[in-house]
Formats: C-alpha cells, sequence, structure tokens
C-alpha cells in the first residue's frame, strides 16, 4: 500500500539512524563484489575507476558503495566525536 | 560526512520522488512499501540510495543507485546507476553520467552529455539523466514486451 507524502516523510524521520547499520550493510556489499570479481575493494578502486573499464553496472555501483562506505565510516566518527566531546 | 538537517531533508525528498515514481508507475510488490524506509535510513547516512524493485508481473527488476552531494544547499547527484533488468537479472537498458562517450550511436553529439543510456542493443542513446524518463522509457518497454 503506497504511502502518502506525509507518511513517508513521518516514518523516514522517525528512523533510529543508524551508522553502524549503514556500514554492516555497505560492507557486505564490498563482500559481495569482492567475492565476485576476486578482487579487494581498494585495489578495484585504484584501477578501474576513473577508466573506461568502469562503465558497467556493477563497477559504477561497486564505485559508490565504496566511497559511501568511507563516508559513513566518517559520520559515524563524527557522530562519536561529537557525543565524547572530541574536537 | 555528517549530513545536517537540511541535506537530510534534501535526500529524503529526492528519496520520496523515485518511491513516488515507482509506485505509480509500476506494481511493485507490497515488501516495497515496507522496506524502502530502510533504504533511505542507509541513504541518509551515507548519502548513497540503492533500491532494487520487482516492477512488474513478467518479473522486471529496476535497480537505482544514486550517490548525492552537496553544492550551495542544493542537492545534486554525484553519480547514478539506473538498470532495468528481465527476469534473470539481465540488463535490457541502463543509463549512467560516467564520462567516456561523447556521441551516441548515430554518431551525433550526446545532448546531455555526459549522460547517456545503453539501449536493448547496448547503443549509446541520448539522455536526459533524469529519473522520470527512465522510468518512462523502461515502463514503454514493459507495456511492449506484455503486449507481445
Amino acid at each position: 500500500m503506497k504511502m502518502s507524502k506525509e507518511e513517508f516523510i513521518s516514518t523516514v524521520t522517525n528512523l533510529d539512524l543508524s551508522a553502524d547499520r549503514a556500514i554492516t550493510k555497505l560492507s557486505q556489499q564490498l563482500h559481495e563484489y569482492e567475492e565476485k570479481y576476486n578482487l579487494r575493494s581498494e585495489i578495484f578502486y585504484k584501477l578501474i575507476v576513473g577508466t573506461p573499464a568502469e562503465d558497467t553496472p556493477d563497477f559504477i555501483a561497486w564505485a559508490m558503495c565504496y566511497r559511501s562506505y568511507f563516508r559513513s565510516l566518517q559520520s559515524k566518527f563524527s557522530i562519536e566525536e561529537i557525543t565524547t566531546g572530541v574536537a | 560526512m555528517l549530513h545536517d538537517s537540511h541535506q537530510r531533508a534534501l535526500i529524503i525528498d529526492r528519496c520520496w520522488l523515485i518511491y513516488e515514481l515507482i509506485a505509480e508507475k509500476f506494481q511493485p510488490p507490497h515488501e516495497f512499501h515496507i522496506e524502502f524506509p530502510g533504504l533511505v535510513e542507509i541513504a541518509l547516512i551515507s548519502g548513497y540510495l540503492q533500491a532494487l524493485v520487482e516492477i512488474s508481473r513478467k518479473r522486471h527488476f529496476l535497480h537505482i543507485h544514486e550517490e548525492y552531494d552537496f553544492r550551495e544547499h542544493r542537492l545534486v547527484l554525484k553519480g547514478y546507476s539506473y538498470n532495468l533488468l528481465d527476469k534473470s537479472k539481465h540488463s535490457i537498458i541502463r543509463a549512467d553520467a560516467l564520462p567516456y562517450h561523447r556521441v551516441d550511436y548515430k554518431g551525433h553529439k550526446l545532448s546531455h552529455f555526459p549522460h547517456h543510456l545503453h539501449d536493448e542493443r547496448g547503443r549509446i542513446c541520448p539522455f536526459s539523466g533524469r529519473i522520470e524518463d527512465f522510468l518512462e522509457r523502461s515502463s514503454a518497454i514493459i507495456e511492449s514486451e506484455s503486449q507481445d
């Protein structure tokens, strides 16, 4: 059953945003790509991203997932620094 | 990146647009409505929305990836990949904005470079970059297949 915009906004603004959950999910996805292509993500990123070989659905998604994983880590530590008062 | 409240609102608005387009244009299963907010949660943390949704009785899927960035208080797409998949999860058409194609398969300059679409034959076609247009084209393909 489709949500109204009000229901949608209410649902997502009441989410208990968990950086750990996001990191776990993204980490699982990175692991799946690594298994599929037998290549570590950091090697993939250095070798493939920024070259024409990137233009496949998996590689485009893998690159986005990799960058987002690090953004999420950054987010987690920013939150922890705020809550513990570390500058 | 720790998204501030304005940035979170922009991501929510973008995710709503995608949710509404899919719900209005296709026939996603009930689970889509339950699970989509969980995908938004990850997008709010990571700036990355990924959704794989079954959208037809013939088991077509949409696989959507969007990576968000912010410029001057606006949300922009840092990257995206839109895919229409068949029941075997093989790509039928797909679109992205990687800058490796400058002309379409007819040799004409891409009208919205770097946005382009790989059509059913794998040919490079012009594409606006708008998800609305990708879903419109996907809908037309599904409709034509259902008439076969």
